[in-house]
This record gives C-alpha cells, structure tokens and sequence, in this order.
C-alpha cells in the first residue's frame, strides 16, 4: 500500500493532504492519486465492516476525501469523480416518503460509490412513483430504501408494492436498510434488510457481481 | 442534607401530590402504589410489589385516539383526549407525557427551520424530524464558551427561528452597565424588524402558554385518576447538546479530529447549562425523574476512546450534580449501548434509571444492577410486526432475566408510534401476569 492510501486508512487529513501536494508537484496524473485515497477509503470501509472503525471514522473519512478533491479539483477539470454519469446507475438509493434522515444512507452511498457502484442518489422523502420513475431512468438493478421510523415502514411498503406490480423481481432488487429486521423486511417485502452499511455493500456486490467495481470512478 | 435525604424528600412530595384532588380512593391508592413501585425499583434497596411497566411511547396514543400528527400538534384539546384516552385505556404505571406533541402553531410563528413537522415538510400522518445541519459553525466555539447565552440569542436564535432573524442586530445585554452606556444597546430595539421580531416573541409565547394550560390540565387529570408522569424534569448529555443541534452530526464527528481541545472546552461550557436545565425542569414538575435521551453516545458512533474522552466524562458530571440535588436521572439509551456498559457502571448506586434498546439484557443486568434500575427493552419491531403471544413470551423472559430482584422497570425498547395496540396492552398485561415479586 502506498503511504497516501495509508495515510488515508488512518484518517491522518494533514498527512493525506501533504501527500497529495507533494504527488502533484511531481507531476502525478490526478486521477491516480485519487485512486490511491479510494484504496485508502475501501480500507476505512473494511475496518467499519469488522467493527474496527465507527461512525466517527466514516464521517471523518468522507470529509478528507472531500478536502482532496477541492486540491485536486484544478487539475480534473471536465472530469466526475465518484459521480454517476449519464444518468445511469447500478444502484438507486433514497429514504422513504415522509421520512428526512439521511446519515445512514449517506454513509452506505459513499461505501458503494468507493468499491466503484454508480449508485444514484434520490435524497430523502422521495414518493413511491420518484422512485419507479428513477428506476426507469436511471436502469439501476438494485433499489435501496432507507427508513428510521416505525411510521416509515408503510411508506417502504407502498413503494415496493409498486415497484413490484411494474418491474419483474428478476430485475430490480430491493434491499432495505435503517431500524429494521427480518420481521420488517418480510412485512414491506424487501429481498434483503441490513443494520449495517457494510453488510448492505456486501449484498450488493453479490447480486450485481464485483465486474462493475471500479468501473465508475472516472 | 445529603443526597440521599433530598431524594427521599423530593420522592415523598410526588408521593404526597398534595397539590391533586384524587377522583376516589382507588385512584388515590393506584397512584401511590405505582410512584412506590417506580421509587423502589429506582432505589434498589428492596423489590416493589411487582415490575413497574412504563412504555416509552412517544405518539402511540395519537394513532390509537384515530387522529393525525397534524391535529395532535394544531388542536391541543384533541391531544389532550388522546392522552387521556390512552392513560385510562391501558393503565401503565407511568406515562410519557403530551410534550411529544409540541404546538404546531408556537413553531409557525416563529418559522422554526430546525425540524420539519406535519404539514411543514412532512405529512399529516408522519412525525417532526429534525433536519440535521450545521447550526453553529465550526469557529464559533469561542463565542460560545465566552458566553452561551448570548451566543443562543444573537446567533442560534436567529438561524433556528425565521421570526426572530432581526435578533441578529442586538448588541449584547451585557453592555448595559451605566447610564451614559446604555442607551446604544437600545437603539436596535427601534428598528421595525427587531420589533417584528419582538411580536412574534410575544405571540408565541400566548401560543405557549395556552398550549401549558392544557398539558398541564392532563396531568392534574391523570394524577387524579391515579397515573403519574414517567419524568417532570428533562437535560441532555452535553455532546448531544452540542451534536444534534448546534454542530450537526458531521461537524461534531468532524471536531473531534480536527480542534478536540475547542470541542472539549464547548462540551465544559455547557455542561453546567444541562445541569441548570435539569434541576429547574424537574422542580417546575415537582418530579424526581429528570428523562435525558441519549444519541451519539450508542454503540457504532463513537470509539470506546471517543467515547471515554468526550461523551462520558461531561454526561457524567451533569449526572452527577443531579443526583447532588437528589434527583433521578433517567437515561435513554437509543440504538445499541452493550459496548458501554462497563464505562457508565461507575455511578452511586441506587440513583439512575438507564432504559435501554438494543442490548443484552442479561449483561446489563450483570454489570448494572447493582448501580441502576435497569428498564427496556421489548424491540420496537416486534410491538409493530409480532402477535400479542410473541410479545407477552418476550416480556415473560425480559423479567425472568432483568427483573431478578427488582430494579427493572419493563418497557419498550425504543419510541412507540404506530404500533398494534394489542400489543402494547400485551406489553403492560405481561408486567401483571408475570412481574409479581412477593
């Protein structure tokens, strides 16, 4: 490992960002020294997976990701960076109608986006229909739904519901992820449920297959 | 008088209620029964006559009464029956109190922008949620520390209440010292938007107190048919003052990397307002227990470290000088606190009530209980998916585990919105059948 992914893995933001000044100056593509921080973040990612990491971390993660991209940003001009693009995703993630917490789908997003999914994000108290609409449009294989709230579980419900009356099961998988569990993954009718971030990202790689990591980091 | 008198004293004046015209001698007695149940259970020094049951349900009786959010937020007598309603259907020992159900109309005056509530950003039918951001920004902490009072009134009042942005112009009330040097500070009271904001201080408060007259009214009502309010007093732990609404999630996870020494002076600064806000809560209620919702402190949030450098030592000081003034804190552990247990068990025995969610029971009751009355924690899930059988076998084992010797106080694990109502009647029934200790 490179000493800018491992500065990275241990959340040392001086020394990223003074590694990242220095490959520049060296004249270092751009693009591979973000590629370095994502090895950096999938690190991070595998230590939340094994309870070795926290919140916190995660949080802190994303936020030096984010420092080194404004560094970078001159330098990759014209260029996405774990971004989706041309409105297709693998993956199509978003809290449910009536409910606005978003931390745990953030946090998964910027998991999946980092082991190279296209995940489009679709924000907080999206509708049922926003997401059979987004599905069609953005062709993503995978749905995510986030909730916290037990009033919430209707809402997934609802939207599951109507995925399912339009698009075959064989299509579009729907996993779920918040305060739930088996019993409420039954009741809404999700194919998986997770508590964790990292477990959903596992499920993930599972049914779309590992070919699309790092597809999407450019 | 130690601690341990003012207790005693603080318990015998809501066992007392002199201020309540019981309905009849059984309310009279069901309501001295029930305070004892929880103060023995509390002070573990000998079991009660049988587990105390107090659901912690949050909007449960609006959905049970058939009613929205909305109207339980915009029509206070229509919350005031279904509180009533709730109180006198299921018959817990204690009850959580309609300030779940705060006044629509106290927030539209003041174009509150830190939650969105029915008909404000969430449906009718759905609770206000808070809308996670950064209400104080990372160099502010100085003006925080220098003086919080002020820094609520000039800069956070301003950001949270649309109504009250022109409060931006003050100077601070400090610089009024003599009289040559007074003046100025009055001079942004004359300018029309600070009076705008003046008046929409004013409306609120009308708003306010006809809101207090009604909860109020529900819980002389509820005492006097025998139900006494789960707590009266409410605080916080200072990371969560700090974290849920003033940094935000990401910027106090973010501060402890980046300036822990400035986070750590802010978390001293206002930990004597927590006190403050504890003891001057719970003597308004005339009520031992002090209720403080925990979140950023469970399990998965913060490292054992982080946890040890900057959760706990400022929860436990605030505590602490609770208990000094023989007050009962009652901490509701949200989300997972197993990792915890061993760090929090450092605490006088017989003074907490810690309620706890996702965790192992048995090791609580372990580690804890001979420090706290432990209380928890049927899962939220299964009172909203599971048949009555599964959640009476649930409480049976809860007390067989937990409830060994007294202190432990049955109840859900997390909030109770829309549930099955035969589940929580399950719930309470399970404390009856099974919770007997003589």
């Amino acid at each position: 490992m490179t000493p800018l992914a491992m500065a990275m893995a241990e959340l040392d933001e001086k020394r990223v960002l003074e590694l990242v000044r220095r490959e520049l100056s060296a004249q270092r593509v751009p693009l591979e020294i973000v590629e370095e921080c994502r090895i950096g973040l999938n690190i991070v990612g595998e230590r939340y997976g094994r309870g070795e990491y926290f919140l916190s971390d995660l949080v802190m993660s994303a936020e030096i990701f984010q420092e080194v991209l404004r560094v970078l940003e001159p330098f990759l001009a014209g260029v996405s960076v774990c971004e989706d693009q041309g409105g297709k995703a693998d993956i199509l993630f978003g809290t449910v109608e009536g409910d606005i917490h978003d931390i745990g789908k953030n946090i998964t997003i910027s998991l999946l986006r980092c082991e190279g999914f296209r995940v489009y994000d679709a924000g907080v108290d999206v509708p049922p229909d926003m997401f059979l609409t987004l599905l069609r449009e953005t062709g993503a294989r995978v749905l995510g739904l986030s909730a916290l709230l037990t009033s919430s579980f209707e809402a997934m419900r609802r939207t599951i519901q109507l995925v399912r009356m339009v698009i075959p099961k064989s299509q579009v998988r729907v996993i779920i992820g918040g305060l739930v569990n088996e019993r409420v993954g039954r009741y809404v009718g999700a194919d998986a449920w997770v508590r964790e971030a990292g477990e959903g990202v596992a499920i993930c790689r599972r049914w779309l297959g590992v070919k699309v990591v790092r597809r999407a980091m450019i | 008088m130690t601690p341990e008198e003012k207790q005693e004293r603080l318990f015998a004046s809501w066992l007392a209620a002199q201020d309540i015209s019981f309905a009849d001698r059984e309310a009279e007695e069901g309501y001295r029964q029930r305070v004892m149940r929880i103060k023995q259970a509390v002070q573990l020094k000998q079991p009660p006559d049988r587990v105390p049951v107090c659901p912690m349900t949050g909007l449960f009786p609006v959905y049970y009464a058939g009613i929205t959010v909305r109207e339980a937020m915009y029509d206070y007598q229509k919350a005031a029956e279904a509180w009533i309603k709730y109180v006198l259907d299921f018959r817990p020992d204690a009850y959580v109190g309609m300030f779940v159900v705060p006044p629509g109309k106290l927030f539209d005056l003041l174009d509150y922008k830190l939650y969105k509530w029915p008909g404000r950003g969430v449906p009718a039918d759905i609770s206000y949620q808070c809308v996670d951001a950064e209400y104080m920004k990372a160099d502010e902490y100085d003006a925080l520390i220098d003086d919080p009072s002020d820094f609520w009134l000039r800069t956070y009042f301003p950001r949270i209440f649309g109504a009250l942005r022109p409060l931006e112009n003050l100077t601070p009330l400090t610089h009024v010292l003599e009289m040559v040097i007074t003046c100025g500070s009055f001079v942004p009271f004359g300018m029309p938007e600070v009076q705008e904001a003046l008046r929409a201080i004013l409306e609120a408060g009308r708003e306010a107190s006809r809101w207090a007259k009604v909860a109020g009214d529900v819980d002389r009502f509820l005492r006097g048919r025998g139900f006494p309010a789960l707590s009266g007093g409410i605080s916080k732990a200072p990371f969560d003052i700090l974290g849920d609404t003033l940094r935000g999630t990401r910027g106090i996870m973010v501060d402890m990397y980046r300036r822990p020494e400035k986070l750590l002076e802010g978390l001293e600064a206002v930990t004597p307002l927590a006190v403050r806000m504890g003891i001057t809560s719970a003597r308004a209620a005339g009520h031992p227990l002090v209720f403080i919702p925990l979140h950023k402190g469970a399990d998965g949030f913060l490292s054992e470290g982080q946890f040890r450098t900057f959760y706990w030592p400022t929860l436990r000081q605030v505590i602490e000088a609770l208990i000094e003034e023989g007050l009962v804190p009652f901490l509701f552990a949200e989300g997972g606190y197993n990792s915890r247990l061993e760090i929090i068990c450092d605490l006088p025995p017989g003074k907490t009530v810690w309620l706890f969610d996702d965790i192992d029971m048995a090791r609580a009751k372990e580690v804890l209980g001979d420090v706290a009355c432990i209380a928890g924690n049927v899962p939220i899930s299964l009172l909203a998916f599971g048949s009555p059988e599964e959640v009476e076998d649930c409480c049976r084992e809860l007390i067989k585990v937990a409830g060994r010797g007294g202190g432990f106080i049955l109840s859900s694990g997390a909030v109770i919105d829309d549930i099955r109502p035969e589940n929580l009647r399950a719930l309470i029934e399970a404390a009856r059948k099974f919770g007997t200790y003589s």
